[in-house]
């Protein structure tokens, strides 16, 4: 490496690597930016932003309220389509999810340092989509109140619920993963929350914080069942990250609909969520960094990597959709074909070419380095992608639905306001969520981030393997 | 007997009668029971009697106890029965009967036989009362006029008793004595009867001078001597009938040719050739239950001998859906058509006087003319087996063309017999216009109209409401007209919004009367229920006209006293309610002679309406002649060609849309008669070009609550002159009004769901239908992951003939009725949320939604429901396991247990589950909840339903058969249980039944080696067998096919075949 001081610009030399964290902070320093956010007074835009994402929260609430009072019937779904922005809200948030837990558990396992700075905010942005997520399942159901049924709880009914239904899959499969992400999450928080716990100022502040850092002192112990359970918790999530989202994908997969019923679902449907979620950390990340003056913590070095992220599922994604087609054509099952002809060119040809167009074309612009480092670049192409993968789900669901079998009961499928109103709505939880979040815990692993600067390897320049002496 | 019931503060009703509850009948062990007759003569009973149905005591509740305690209190009795067991578990109070009507089992239907007038005959039926309400309508099998089966109206003739928005007493229009607003009055059922009597009284004087009567098609013996009686004491009065869609055209078509009006009565049993000009024989004209279980009984495939049906039409109808070769032809030139088969017969040595062909025809096209060849052909080798019929919309030209030519063939006395009208009125659109124009002279200044509702659908050219109108107007008012109308009405319809008075009429189902079918038999029409609203018989109306005081049930028994004779009066009145019908009491046939000549004439005088268009009236599917407009059974029933609710449209053909670039629900602008209507067009495969059919009955201005702002009015167009059919032109008016359609893509997109072959096809390759699928993809069977069902018990099962299914949706009505089904409204409709449990699918052969041929396409409908699969999708994914599988093999929704994940529905492949979106249990106006089947839960919001295969019937017999010991006597109960869409089919396409029984219909029919599964290769096993639809096609018009079918057939393997059929 060469020794003058790194810079952005190292990055472009062959052999090496831009430093995860710029600049010449120390140790102090970056405690100080990452909960100076939490010990500050909230900024006029922050609280702008919060009364915004408020308002939209505002929505959810009374979309969810007109949605119970008159019954789903509100929505636009009819005989033939019984699920559209529902359940495709549903599998857009679970999607997004799967980022935090990929960057968390798989890149952690993989010594991925470059993590560090993202993995907090992209955990919260995990549990935050999954609760947006689970608002679906929950409030499609035409009887909300008898929703408990499909947990098994024992009852006088001695009634179980119907272990061959992958939607009790996605029950299990779900909480499992909300679960295990929130104590994951919370158990990477408790060094961070005993430092705030220790600069806090006021009673209130230093006994909240206090509860939740669980004593956490710092001792060498503690970092050694830290570090444990840490490692645990990543091995747990790791298969999580990809069983959830084959769960859900099960709920098509084992289905008889045509356009549903095929077996390359589950790894296309991760690999989605993946393309998904990263897309969502981007647009999250590149917005939060600015705001927060993080940019010497969240470096383009991060987001290049999470474009090329992007880039690879997207190719994947767009490989799906390749062979979708070819095992149609190829399996010779009439109704198999109508459903992918009838998704290229049939009623909904509009949402098909509009998922190809942001899935598969716009991320292969990331090829191009300028497109990878560029902000507003990425931004709009982050912003793509996660429109893109909305209408994934929805072409999946609703044209395979609107034409199946009969075509006496073809039906085109149109939103209501309720509809709509119900998904904007979910934006505003996860963004209130966001927000709040950004204010009262520290948005970047602390800790962690002290791990990967450059004056935490006092060897760094002697090697070219940062990682290997990184955890030091 | 030994106690008698006692009218309790809650009125037995209908359940007065001590119907034999526990005597089990053969048929699904259901009752027949006799009803007030048995207990006729006991001097008790007869004050009883007096006290429930005396005229001077309409039903009225008891003192202290008005409408609304009434309601609550019946409810109650529905609680009691089990009604209330719906997921909400309403809350309503029980109370018990303080003295129970002897044998009265609560929550047991007990079956009454009655009758009702319709289609210009009668229909005799089995009505089902639980609890003193009538709950299901069903066909007698004994009446020749409905042989056990209904139509869609006629189970739709239920709902219309609980209308709430039927009158609820006599009103008067009163004018002031000076000065001051005239205004319209509610008056007691007593000031209406005291008026009748001053009434007859002032007309008495006068000899009845000045003096109408209006009737409908009424087809009542009992009314008919009322009239006679009041003819006595009114020698100068008049006797008119008006029926929107009636028969005069056929009866003066028959005076024509035979010197007198008849009835002419069809026997299709006995026709091996049919030939139908232009009528809708199996669905809303003729006899059309008779003529269907007839047409039906020669298409049995499998017996041999299957007729040959030609149906020559402008608007597709059910009857032509089922013709072996449809001809599409505009209605103004069937006369032509029939001529020119006349000539073709004539060359085939058949008699036919020269001079009724001689008029020229109008030039025909080739398929016209090779249609005329053929079917000359057909009928020249089948004499005396042959049938020809003309449709009631055809000129009387026709019909006396069409008897000439049955009598040239030999088929008078075969296939057609002639019968004497039961009542000679004179009727039709002229006579009414003669009465106008009488009242416009002054010649008559009363007019009691019974029935009816002229005000709405009266031709346009006769001004008949503006006639009432008139009459309401100041007496110096320089337009005043000086009548005195009375109307005796349902509602207080058009009519009876202008008229003088209004008297409410009782429903057919609260009437004492009786019926006279077509044929001449007679049956009696006793009341299920007392009125609800106090309402009146047209005969009691007569009686109390003429000073008479005998109710309705007294005049009915004189009547009947007369008919049967005073020896043993008693026991063969109590054997004719039982039987609902007098046996054998069918009019002998006239000999008629041909007065060919005045055919020849008649023929040659006929004038085709001529212009850029014709405009074909028809009545409208849901509203009929506007009756029914105001029953929402009707109203959400998809209509058997557009399958369309709610609305009428403008039906014409694909070419001339697209002559005219107009597309489905575009706005038209049709003008005949000098007016224009604009309404929404619905593009018809197989319409005549150049012709538009228009439905009649739509768009009332009565405001019922159901009917309010509901279609569009097509009467201004339907003048005098083209009461049936009218030259007049259609444009495109700009505007769109999307069409509320239950189907919106009628093509099959080569999937194999219908079968169809040709007999001679069947014959060479009979497991076709079966076996295709197998045979195209060559795909070995799958496997299911869960091991297959063992029935060890009943196996229920049904097959479905898609032969004999005319699409004509009576057992979509009847399930409607039978499962409580609800009505959602245009709203609901147009979200295609339709609640229907059982729908019929209409397709044509074709690709990317268009029809192969496009006009000249042959459609086949397909009833299409839960076809509870053994393997089934619905419930391996439900994930509170709300939908299951019984042992017997029913696919069981257990409402109570269902969340509403929709997951069901989304995974049924035949798409025939329905989803509460909303609470549609809700809102229900207290009357129509007394409709309700105790028997069935009735459904609130958030949980899915579907088809249960009539769960509560099966287990009704189940427990009929249970207390039997003989195992004969309980298969004979379970042979005889019927589902209420098979039970209403008037085809009897549907079997339903227990598969493990090899001597029922069903499990024959389902071993038939036509029998197939509708998506049988995605291997969900269905219960449901199709028999696949064989045709009977002259070889002169369809070149046999290679006996090589697969042309006929879906290819599902390589996605080039088509699903429907030979080629065309």
């Amino acid at each position: 490496m060469a020794t003058t001081s790194p810079t952005e610009a190292a990055g472009d030399l062959p052999g090496t690597r831009a430093p995860l964290v710029l600049g010449k902070g120390s140790f102090h320093s970056v405690t100080n930016d990452i909960a100076g956010i939490v010990e500050a007074k909230p900024t006029p835009k922050y609280l702008l932003g919060l009364l915004f994402s408020m308002s939209i929260l505002m929505v959810l609430a009374g979309s969810l309220a007109k949605l119970v009072y008159s019954g789903v019937g509100v929505w636009g779904l009819d005989n033939t389509v019984f699920w559209a922005w529902d359940i495709t809200g549903f599998v857009f948030w679970i999607g997004i999810g799967h980022a935090g837990t990929l960057i968390s558990a798989i890149l952690f396992l993989f010594r991925q340092k470059w993590r560090t700075s993202i993995n907090r905010a992209a955990e919260a942005m995990t549990i935050f989509a999954v609760m947006a997520a689970g608002i679906y399942p929950a409030f499609h159901v035409g009887r909300v109140w008898f929703l408990y049924w499909v947990f098994p709880v024992p009852n006088q009914m001695t009634m179980w619920p119907n272990f061959k239904s992958p939607l009790l899959w996605d029950v299990f499969a779900v909480s499992t993963y909300a679960t295990v992400s929130i104590l994951f999450w919370f158990v990477g928080l408790v060094p961070d929350l005993a430092t705030i716990r220790d600069r806090a100022k006021s009673k209130i502040a230093h006994v909240a914080y206090g509860i939740f850092a669980l004593g956490w002192r710092g001792s060498h112990k503690h970092w050694l069942h830290y570090e444990k359970a840490y490692l645990i918790f990543a091995g747990l999530s790791t298969p999580l990250v990809l069983s959830v989202h084959t769960v859900v994908s099960f709920d098509f997969a084992t289905s008889v609909v045509p356009g549903w019923h095929t077996t390359i679902f589950p790894p296309y449907f991760v690999a989605g969520a993946i393309f998904s979620g990263f897309a969502m950390v981007i647009t999250l990340m590149v917005t939060a960094r600015k705001v927060l003056g993080l940019e010497h913590l969240i470096t383009i070095r991060h987001l290049e990597n999470m474009c090329k992220i992007i880039l690879a599922t997207g190719t994947i994604v767009g490989y799906a959709y390749a062979i979708e087609f070819f095992i149609a054509w190829y399996g010779a099952v009439e109704y198999e074909r109508y459903a992918f002809l009838n998704r290229m060119f049939g009623p909904y040809a509009w949402a098909y070419w509009s998922m190809v167009s942001c899935n598969v074309i716009f991320p292969q612009l990331f090829w191009f380095k300028k497109f990878r480092t560029s902000i507003p670049l990425m931004f709009a192409i982050s912003v793509v992608v996660n429109i893109g993968m909305w209408f994934e789900r929805f072409v999946i669901i609703v044209t395979s639905l609107h034409r199946d079998y009969i075509p006496s009961s073809w039906t085109y499928f149109r939103p209501s306001i309720w509809d709509i109103s119900l998904f904007v709505g979910t934006f505003g939880l996860f963004l209130t969520m966001f927000l709040l979040f950004c204010k009262f815990l520290p948005v970047i692993a602390t800790a962690e981030v002290k791990a990967v600067m450059p004056i935490a390897d006092p060897h760094g320049h002697d090697s070219h393997d940062e990682e290997a002496h990184a955890h030091g | 007997m030994k106690r008698l019931p006692l009218v309790s503060s809650v009125p037995a009703l209908g359940a007065l009668g001590t119907g034999r509850a526990d005597a089990p009948s053969v048929d699904g062990g259901r009752i027949y029971a006799q009803t007030h007759g048995d207990l006729a003569g006991d001097p008790r009973v007869d004050e009883l009697r007096t006290r429930e149905f005396a005229a001077e005591r309409p039903f009225e509740p008891p003192p202290g106890v008005d409408r609304r305690t009434f309601l609550t209190l019946m409810g109650a009795s529905m609680a009691l029965a089990g009604l209330a067991t719906g997921c909400r578990r309403p809350e309503e109070k029980i109370l018990p009967y303080t003295r129970r009507p002897e044998d009265l089992v609560d929550g047991r239907p007990i079956e009454f036989a009655t009758s009702v007038p319709f289609y210009g005959t009668a229909l005799g039926l089995l009505v089902e009362s639980t609890d003193g309400r009538p709950t299901k309508i069903e066909g007698n099998p004994n009446h020749p006029d409905s042989l056990g089966g209904t139509t869609a109206l006629v189970q739709a003739m239920l709902l219309d008793l609980y209308d709430p928005d039927r009158s609820t007493g006599p009103r008067h229009f009163v004018r002031p004595k000076s000065g001051g607003e005239a205004s319209t009055v509610d008056v007691g059922h007593d000031e209406a009867w005291d008026f009748l009597r001053s009434f007859g009284d002032a007309l008495k004087k006068e000899k009845g001078k000045g003096f109408a009567v209006l009737v409908d098609e009424s087809r009542s013996p009992t009314l008919a001597l009322a009239l006679d009686a009041m003819l006595r004491d009114l020698p100068e009065a008049r006797v008119v009938r008006f029926e929107p869609f009636g028969r005069e055209n056929a009866r003066t078509g028959a005076q024509i040719a035979f010197g007198r009006p008849l009835e002419t009565v069809n026997d299709l049993e006995k026709a091996d050739v049919l030939l139908v000009l232009d009528g809708d024989l199996f669905d809303s004209e003729g006899s059309p239950v008779k003529a269907a279980k007839q047409f039906a009984r020669r298409r049995k495939v499998e017996a041999g001998g299957m007729s040959r049906v030609y149906v020559a039409e402008a608007c597709p109808t059910p009857t032509g859906t089922v013709a072996d070769h449809r001809l599409r032809i505009q209605a103004r030139r069937v006369l032509d058509l029939a001529l020119a088969i006349g000539v073709e017969l004539g060359k085939h040595g058949v008699a036919v006087p020269s001079e009724l062909v001689a008029r020229q025809p109008a030039e025909l096209g080739d398929k016209q003319k090779a249609f005329a060849a053929a079917v000359a052909k057909d009928l020249a080798g089948a004499k005396g087996k042959g049938l020809v019929v003309a449709g009631r919309r055809q000129p009387p030209h026709v019909h006396a063309l069409v008897a000439a030519l049955n009598v040239a063939l030999g088929n008078v006395g075969q296939t057609v017999r002639h019968v004497p009208l039961a009542h000679t009125v004179n009727e039709g659109a002229a006579t009414l216009m003669a009465l106008v124009d009488a009242i416009e002279k002054r010649e008559i200044t009363g007019l009691l109209m019974l029935g009816g509702n002229p005000a709405f659908n009266a031709p346009a050219d006769v001004p008949f409401a503006a006639l009432l109108e008139r009459a309401r107007k100041p007496k110096e008012a320089s337009d005043y007209v000086d009548l005195l109308s009375v109307h005796v009405a349902t509602h207080v319809d058009e009519t009876s919004q202008l008229a003088t008075w209004h008297i409410p009429r009782a429903h057919a189902l609260e009437s004492w009367s009786d019926t006279i079918a077509e044929d001449g038999t007679l049956a009696v029409t006793q009341p299920l229920i007392a009125p609800l609203y106090g309402g009146h018989t047209d005969a009691e109306v007569i009686e109390r006209l003429i000073s008479g005081t005998r109710n309705a049930y007294e005049l009915v028994r004189a009547t009947w006293g007369a008919r049967l004779g005073a020896l043993g009066f008693e026991k063969a009145w109590r054997k004719v309610l039982h039987e609902g019908v007098l046996p054998l009491s069918a009019a002998a046939s006239v000999e008629v002679s041909l007065d060919s000549a005045k055919v020849a004439a008649a023929v040659g005088d006929y004038k085709a309406p001529e212009g850029a268009f014709e405009v074909v009236f028809a009545p409208d599917p849901h509203a009929y002649d506007g009756r029914f407009a105001n029953n929402g059974w009707m109203q959400e029933l998809p209509d058997p060609i557009h399958k369309m609710c709610w609305m009428n449209a403008a039906s014409v053909s694909a070419a001339t849309a697209s002559k005219l670039g107009l597309k489905d629900g575009d706005t038209v602008e049709v003008t005949a008669n000098g007016k224009s209507v604009k309404l929404p067009v619905a593009v018809t495969y197989g319409h005549a070009d150049d012709s538009v059919t228009l439905t009649v009955g739509q768009g009332r201005r009565f405001e019922g609550r159901v009917c309010k702002g509901v279609g569009v009015d097509t009467q201004p167009l339907r003048a005098l002159a083209g009461f049936y059919l009218s030259a007049g032109n259609v444009a495109k008016a700009g505007g769109f009004e999307e069409l509320a359609v239950t189907q919106g893509h009628f093509v099959l997109e080569g999937r194999p769901i219908v079968r169809e072959q040709t007999t001679a096809q069947y014959e060479a390759d009979p497991k076709w239908a079966k076996e295709i699928v197998q045979r195209t993809t060559k795909h070995p069977a799958l496997e299911s992951l869960w091991p297959a069902w063992d029935y060890n018990g009943h196996k229920w099962g049904m097959t479905i003939d898609l032969t004999l299914c005319t699409g004509c949706s009576a057992c979509v009505t009847a399930c409607q009725a039978e499962n409580n089904i609800p009505v959602l409204g245009i709203a609901g409709v147009l979200k295609s949320r339709e609640m229907h449990w059982l729908r019929i699918d209409r397709y044509f052969a074709g690709r990317d939604g268009m029809p192969e041929g496009a006009d000249e396409a042959m459609a086949t409908s397909l009833p299409m429901t839960c076809q509870h699969c053994e393997n089934a999708p619905c419930e391996q994914v439900c994930p509170v396991a709300a939908t299951t599988h019984s042992p017997e093999g029913l696919n069981e929704m257990t409402y109570n247990r269902c969340i509403g994940t929709k997951y069901c529905g989304n995974n049924c492949p035949y798409k025939v589950r329905r989803f509460n979106y909303f609470a549609y249990d809700k809102d229900v106006p207290e009357t129509q909840k007394l409709v309700f089947n105790p028997d069935v839960t009735v459904r609130s919001r958030g949980v899915m339903e579907k088809c249960s295969f009539c769960v509560q019937r099966v287990n009704q017999a189940k427990i009929a058969a249970k207390k039997e010991k003989d195992e004969a006597k309980q298969r004979e109960i379970i042979r005889g249980l019927k589902s209420a869409c098979q039970q209403a089919c008037p085809t009897e396409a549907i079997s339903f039944g227990d598969l493990n029984d090899a001597e029922q219909q069903v499990a024959k029919n389902a071993a038939l080696p036509r029998a197939y599964k509708a998506l049988e290769e995605i291997n969900v096993r269905p219960r449901i067998s199709y028999l696949a639809r064989i045709r009977n096609p002259n070889t002169d018009l369809e070149p046999a096919a290679p006996s090589d079918v697969k042309q006929a057939g879906a290819q599902p393997g390589d996605g080039h075949g088509h699903a429907h059929g030979e080629a065309h």
